[in-house]
């Protein structure tokens, strides 16, 4: 029989990743107050929110899949608290780590009017953490971890993540002394 | 008039590049299902790849702790029969994890 849910799990969790990095580095482009030509503000806004929805079906995807895997089997308990599994517990608690954050994430976004925009952008720095947390769980409990294909993958999202920071702490640095 | 014209092109715009964001993100998906069956180890035959991922997915630190028993290949007597029904004919062999 062909495992087709731990392919799933597998290809999702990917995809997943791919999605929350895009959708950290436009939300860098747009908290840098980036102009890309032909791209207002609200358009790359909803592409940005867009990447994360969309990051959030293939995580469910991931657990789903993982849900009914036979082999490996992974109780409720295990998907819910970090580092209750058994295998790679500390690498896949970061999986439930992160996925925990973006539901955070998400419900703040959704509760932004409420909470205020400077309450709500605190809150929405905790995509970060969300960021870095699937990508110490894809490479320290991904499967497919020691393929160059993926090992590209991760350079090249850690690269670009790393890049636009620098990019938007320089916005900031020079931002600050032009309003004093 | 132009400002309804530009925010009109950013919709446009922002809803072409959801879509292509959609269809990318399916069709990498089913990509990498193929990929995943394709580079996991041990898919020479789909049957075996449940049990090469049972070993595959033990946890570094506890494979430092398996360790092979001594294994034991009982002989076959030569006064039985070479019949596989008497349980006898081929060699046995034993081994214990711990």
């Amino acid at each position: 029989m062909i495992p087709v849910d731990w392919y799933a799990a597998r290809a999702a969790g990917i995809v997943a990743y791919a999605l929350i990095t895009l959708s950290v580095l436009v939300g860098l482009l747009l908290s840098g107050r980036a102009k890309p030509k032909g791209w207002p503000a609200f358009a790359v806004t909803d592409v940005h929110r867009f990447a994360g929805i969309l990051a959030g079906v293939f995580v469910g995807i991931h657990v789903f899949a993982l849900s009914l895997d036979t082999v490996m089997p992974i109780s409720l308990t295990q998907l819910l608290v970090p580092g209750a599994a058994h295998y790679r517990p500390f690498w896949v608690g970061m999986g439930t780590v992160a996925g925990e954050l973006l539901i955070a994430v998400a419900v703040t976004t959704r509760l932004k009017k409420w909470l205020g925009f400077a309450r709500w952008k605190r809150w929405h720095y905790l995509g970060f953490a969300v960021w870095l947390a699937s990508t110490a769980h894809g490479i320290g409990a991904g499967t497919d971890t020691n393929e160059h294909w993926l090992r590209l993958l991760y350079v090249c999202a850690v690269g670009s993540v790393a890049a636009a920071t620098v990019w938007r702490l320089g916005r900031s640095a020079v931002a600050v002394p032009a309003r004093s | 008039m132009p400002k309804d014209s530009r925010i009109e092109t950013g919709r446009r715009r922002a809803l072409a590049a959801k879509r292509a964001l959609a269809l990318v993100a399916a069709s990498g998906f089913v990509a990498l299902l193929g990929v995943a069956r394709y580079t996991h180890p041990g898919t020479a035959s789909s049957s075996t790849s449940h049990s090469s991922r049972s070993l595959a997915g033990v946890d570094s630190s506890s494979r430092g702790s398996l360790t092979l028993g001594g294994g034991s290949v009982a002989s076959p007597s030569p006064s039985t029969g070479s019949s596989p029904s008497s349980g006898l004919a081929a060699p046995q062999v034993q081994t214990a994890t711990s």
